[in-house]
């Protein structure tokens, strides 16, 4: 893909997914201001290295890499590396306590990817793009997290 | 159908999703210095920190070294006190010996660990793949990789004794009448691995997915955990989403590449793509190769720029076959290119391999 492509396909993707990168990384950041901040900088990042994306592989999953970069603000590899867990929270937890509360006991890994599924609203398949990890991996991730909300859940409704 | 479903789970997400802000493509060309060939010149601002934090794992090999005698001769061991994906450094020491009789497998899901699984052998080999672990001994925090632990011969006795002990063994299911891979243990009675899928007791499952926290000193050679080192690896590749000829696979590779697995035997391999009711047909193949054939293998893709898109869980390599168009598993309803991926896995001792990610 040429340049000229590529930057109007990061046009599209961000006229398109704007809303979603900045709900997801507001839980990173833990405002929707600065995910605003991150959203911008991390698309400008990706038409300023546009050699970086090597066309194998989703261009959103790349974009969402430099974002989640960006938004953990350390230093090291413009994307995000398999290492990296970056840490998620609601922002505003009142409006569903229990969710919030039953959401903080999954294990880092399993929040980050339960948050991709439905603040980003990504597909197993580029989720697993977005971590490096296997889709199988995902599915066993997310199998993992419905579980242990659906008991946690249960507990806490049952209880009030 | 559970309220913990995507389509639960979806709309309470929703109703704690915060209102985002409206987007502004100029200012991310004037960021970008795109726009009238301007330089941004300001540095970012960086994210105030409340949640920077990084559950970060070091990815760096920790190398020990150990020295042991034999004979007169004195032999280095280069032992990895972590796991790793993929192959090992150069001059890691393989797992010895090199193949062994299976008395233990065990697949089970687990909570609040996703999943654990493990083989025992007779020489006292206890050789771990745990996933989503927060050991420190793990490759990174997606898997352990094949970590490696050494029991005595009462060690491996105490472990078979539990698993037999549950009763679950006394009527063995027939071959075929298990589905799937999940909830499975294999344990060897007499001169036969005996299978059984259930729904193991949960004081087994925490036994198996933790030997360290129950079985007594003398149950262990060496607790402490080391990457399990294959001697030998499988080499997967095929096509996704449809069946590529082997020939015409070897033929789309880097020569050197090519030239590596033309000279191997090719074991075709049967399988499905796809889930949830909706399976697709597909043929792949394997190679078995030494640890540095498939070093040269991968250092030949590596050299050809093709992409490694598992690298947590899995070294694999995946390209798109210029000119096609294939049907995605549903629900995906996009035609997409096919791809070609290729997928390297040690060999356990009793000479099987394990798709790591298949969760």
């Amino acid at each position: 893909m040429n340049m000229r492509g590529l930057e109007s396909e990061l046009e599209d993707l961000y006229r398109r997914r704007n809303g979603a990168f900045q709900v997801m990384l507001a839980s990173v950041t833990g405002s929707v201001e600065s995910a605003c901040d991150v959203v911008q900088e991390a698309f400008a990042r990706a038409l300023r290295d546009q050699d970086g994306f090597r066309g194998e592989g989703s261009l959103e999953a790349w974009v969402w890499r430099i974002a989640f970069r960006v938004a953990i603000g350390s230093k090291g590899s413009g994307e995000l590396v398999v290492d990296e867990v970056p840490e998620v929270a609601f922002v505003d937890e009142s409006r569903d306590l229990a969710l919030a509360a039953s959401v903080r006991n999954l294990p880092p890994q399993r929040r980050l990817a339960i948050f991709l599924r439905y603040f980003a609203d990504l597909s197993y398949a580029d989720i697993g793009e977005v971590l490096g990890v296997a889709e199988g991996t995902v599915a066993a991730t997310l199998s993992q997290a419905h579980r242990q909300l659906a008991g946690d859940l249960s507990a806490s409704e049952v209880m009030t | 159908m559970s309220m913990y479903d995507d389509s639960g789970l979806s709309g309470r997400f929703a109703a704690l999703a915060p209102e985002a802000l409206s987007g502004n493509w100029d200012e991310v060309l004037d960021r970008a210095g795109a726009r009238n060939g301007r330089k941004r010149l300001e540095r970012f601002r960086a994210v105030p920190g409340r949640r920077r934090r990084l559950a970060a794992v070091l990815a760096a090999f920790a190398l020990a070294t150990a020295v042991t005698t034999a004979g007169w001769a004195i032999v280095r061991e280069v032992v990895l006190h972590k796991g790793f994906i993929g192959l090992p450094p150069v001059g890691a020491t393989p797992s010895a010996p090199e193949s062994g009789e299976l008395v233990i497998q065990y697949r089970l899901d687990m909570e609040p660990t996703d999943g654990a699984r493990g083989w025992v052998y007779a020489d006292g080999r206890l050789i771990t793949l745990r996933g989503n672990s927060d050991l420190p001994e793990a490759a990174n925090p997606w898997s352990s990789g094949f970590l490696e632990q050494r029991l005595t011969p009462e060690g491996v006795e105490l472990l078979r004794s539990e698993i037999v002990s549950t009763g679950l063994f006394d009527h063995p299911q027939r071959p075929g009448s298990t589905v799937g891979p999940h909830n499975v243990i294999q344990v060897r009675i007499g001169d036969r691995l005996v299978r059984v899928q259930a729904d193991f007791p949960q004081r087994l499952r925490q036994q198996l997915a933790n030997p360290e926290s129950w079985l007594p000193a003398s149950a262990w050679a060496n607790r402490q955990i080391r990457a399990y080192v294959g001697s030998m690896y499988a080499i997967t590749y095929g096509g996704q989403f449809q069946t590529v000829e082997q020939s015409s696979i070897l033929a789309l590779l880097p020569a050197p590449a090519e030239d590596l697995l033309r000279d191997q035997d090719a074991v075709p391999r049967h399988g499905f793509t796809g889930g949830g009711g909706s399976l697709i047909p597909i043929t792949s193949y394997v190679s078995d190769l030494t640890t540095e054939e498939a070093r040269a293998l991968a250092q030949a893709l590596d050299d050809a720029g093709l992409k490694q898109p598992m690298a947590a869980d899995q070294l694999a390599y995946r390209f798109e076959i210029p000119g096609t168009s294939v049907d995605q598993p549903p629900p995906a309803k996009r035609p997409v290119r096919n791809a070609i991926f290729i997928v390297f896995e040690p060999y356990l001792p009793h000479g099987e391999w394990e798709c790591s990610p298949c969760g």
